[in-house]
């Protein structure tokens, strides 16, 4: 898994602290602004001269080794502690006052995110991104910075937090951004939708219709249970509305559901409840638990052995996608989980969650399988983890 | 019956006697015969000055028609026959005669001295450098207004033969944005591979074929 952070040496001026990375080719076609394009010069490349670069207006050079420097004036960003992180077509922040460099945008990643708030107006049990109450509004601007220096041929672009609509017209605008400089680019934008209970800021993102999937957490058919997973009262009654008025205005909804021993007893329940009340999501997505953030502290409120609810889970997936709406397993081990389920699981697309276990390795179905999270650990081990053969799977 | 065609003219369109006889003398030349019955209901809100349309140009000339043509005049000539209903045989119903186009005149065809080369646009073809290399070309006096743009452009637009000819093994030195003489041999060799004149410049086939394509 590449790391999205490392170290360099910066030297000159930065005009900009948000640069695109481009080779030298794709750097002289584009139509960007020059001043926010770093040039990446690979270490066994061509000769080029800097001065040229400068007088071309370009940001800074990219490169790994020191010798390049010739005094031309152009800021240079060199000697990275790991040089894989950068490559060509990234967007970057560098920050010139301690070196960190950060990739806000992977090109060929398989899952390109942006990271909007890291406020939240619940808090899950099993929440992995443990919200802060911190002003945040520089990751808004730093995202209006970065939007425009995504490639617009990117097919998916998604957005979480935190609770992006806690951002209030600044949502609208990212959603806009991205409208303008990403037309292709379709957006997954996780919220837990109760802000959306309000007709005004239902109908404040207007411009998601068509370009936006919204994924809303689900947790039960009933207040009680889905209240106490998110811990705030009245929140299952927010987000029905919420999803109820973004779906009149003719949004794509898809309804994720987070599996673990507070939320088991209801799971069933909720597939009759979606597919009776709510026919029109596009997707519902059921989710083993990220061992990550608040769901290490509460592991034996939540922990089950994903052999204990396989087959509840394959009839609840199974229940809607034999009703007509897509269902999917994410995050559930193939060995764990019974063969009628398999047709469902998808491997995540996520970097983060494609880890796999020592008995994996000899295992037929590992190609396919979606692994495990990088934060698993043997207190969230199954005992069913195992390598199949392939004439199991091949029966 | 024989009818007095300028007197039923003037009663039903109100025309004056002198314009309703040379529209039938504009009728004559063209060799057609009017259809007195139709004419009046064909355009009863276009009767203003209708003969004027049928001896003027009633097209916009514009510079697109004309590139690279230094001569208008038969092109006029053939738009006002084109106005003419010589071979339409009399159907005087025609609704060409709805639009008049008194179009404002169209802008003069560029005076060959004065340069018209925005900066920022590489040399186009028909303006092909006869000694040089495009840098030469856009640094010309016509392009003073934005020298330092144009110069930008130039180098960027060497780069990048630079760096596909690299890419290619024409060229072996560094990529400095300057066309000398290891470059233009480079890019000779190039045409000459691709069978092209080896000129040593980077005119827009070369840049074609180079994968750069000219914005």
């Amino acid at each position: 898994m590449l790391p999205l952070h490392t170290r360099a040496k910066i030297s000159g001026h930065l005009p900009k602290q948000i640069l695109k990375v481009l080779g030298l080719s794709e750097a002289l076609a584009t139509e960007l602004p020059r001043d926010q394009v770093a040039i990446f010069l690979p270490a066994d490349g061509m000769s080029v001269d800097v001065e040229a670069l400068r007088v071309l207006g370009f940001a800074a050079v990219v490169h790994s080794d020191q010798d390049m420097l010739d005094g031309s004036g152009l800021a240079a960003v060199h000697s990275l502690t790991n040089p894989a992180v950068v490559a060509a077509g990234d967007v970057v922040r560098v920050r010139p006052d301690n070196g960190q460099v950060s990739v806000l945008y992977r090109r060929g990643a398989n899952a390109n995110t942006l990271f909007l708030t890291e406020q939240c107006n619940s808090r899950c049990l099993m929440c992995s991104q443990p919200p802060r109450d911190e002003d945040d509004l520089w990751r808004v601007r730093e995202l209006l910075d970065l939007i425009p220096l995504i490639d617009p041929e990117l097919p998916q672009l998604g957005f979480t937090g935190g609770e992006p609509t806690l951002l209030g017209p600044l949502l609208p605008e990212l959603i806009r951004a991205c409208a303008a400089s990403l037309p292709q680019t379709g957006l997954h934008i996780l919220t837990n939708g109760r802000n959306f209970a309000e007709i005004g800021v239902a109908d404040s993102v207007a411009d998601a219709v068509g370009r936006a999937t919204w994924a809303v957490p689900l947790y039960a058919d009933v207040p009680t249970r889905h209240d106490y997973v998110v811990q705030v009262t009245g929140a299952f009654e927010e987000t029905i509305h919420g999803i109820y008025n973004l779906a009149e205005r003719g949004h794509s909804i898809e309804i994720r559901f987070v599996i673990h021993a507070q939320t088991l007893p209801r799971m069933h329940a909720l597939s009759e409840f979606i597919w009776r009340n709510m026919p029109f999501v596009s997707h519902v997505a059921f989710m083993g638990t990220e061992p990550m953030g608040y769901a290490k502290v509460n592991r034996d409120l939540l922990w089950v052995d994903p052999m204990d609810y396989g087959s509840d889970l394959v009839k609840a997936a199974w229940h809607l996608q034999d009703r007509g709406i897509q269902a999917s397993i994410y995050n559930v081990p193939l060995c764990v989980l019974p063969e009628a389920g398999w047709p469902l699981a998808r491997q995540s697309i996520s970097d983060w969650k494609n880890i796999y276990d020592a008995a994996c390795d000899s295992c037929s179905l590992k190609q396919r399988c979606c692994g495990f999270f990088a934060s698993h650990g043997p207190a969230w081990r199954s005992r069913g983890i195992r390598s199949v053969g392939y004439s199991e799977a091949a029966e | 019956m024989k009818r007095n065609v300028a007197e039923y003219l003037k009663r039903v369109l109100g025309w004056s006697g002198p314009m309703a006889v040379g529209l039938s003398s504009v009728w004559t030349n063209a060799g057609a015969t009017p259809v007195v019955g139709i004419l009046p209901e064909a355009h009863p809100a276009n009767t203003r000055l209708q003969p004027l349309t049928l001896t003027m140009p009633n097209r916009m000339e514009g510079p697109a028609l004309f590139v690279g043509h230094r001569s208008h005049s038969s092109h006029r000539s053939h738009n006002s026959h084109r106005s003419h209903y010589s071979g339409s045989g009399g159907g005087y119903t025609s609704p060409s005669y709805s639009t008049p186009l008194y179009s404002p005149p169209p802008p003069p065809p560029p005076p060959p001295s004065a340069s018209t080369y925005r900066p920022s646009v590489p040399v186009p073809s028909k303006a092909k450098p006869t000694d040089g290399t495009a840098a030469v070309d856009s640094g010309a006096p016509g392009t003073a207004q934005k020298p330092k743009a144009s110069q930008q452009e130039a180098i960027a637009m060497a780069m990048r033969v630079q760096v596909e000819l690299l890419r290619l093994g024409y060229y072996k030195g560094k990529i400095d944005g300057k066309m000398g003489p290891a470059t233009r041999e480079a890019l000779k060799a190039f045409q000459i591979a691709e069978f092209l004149p080896p000129t040593g410049t980077m005119d827009n086939i070369t840049l074609a074929k180079l994968g750069i394509v000219a914005k």
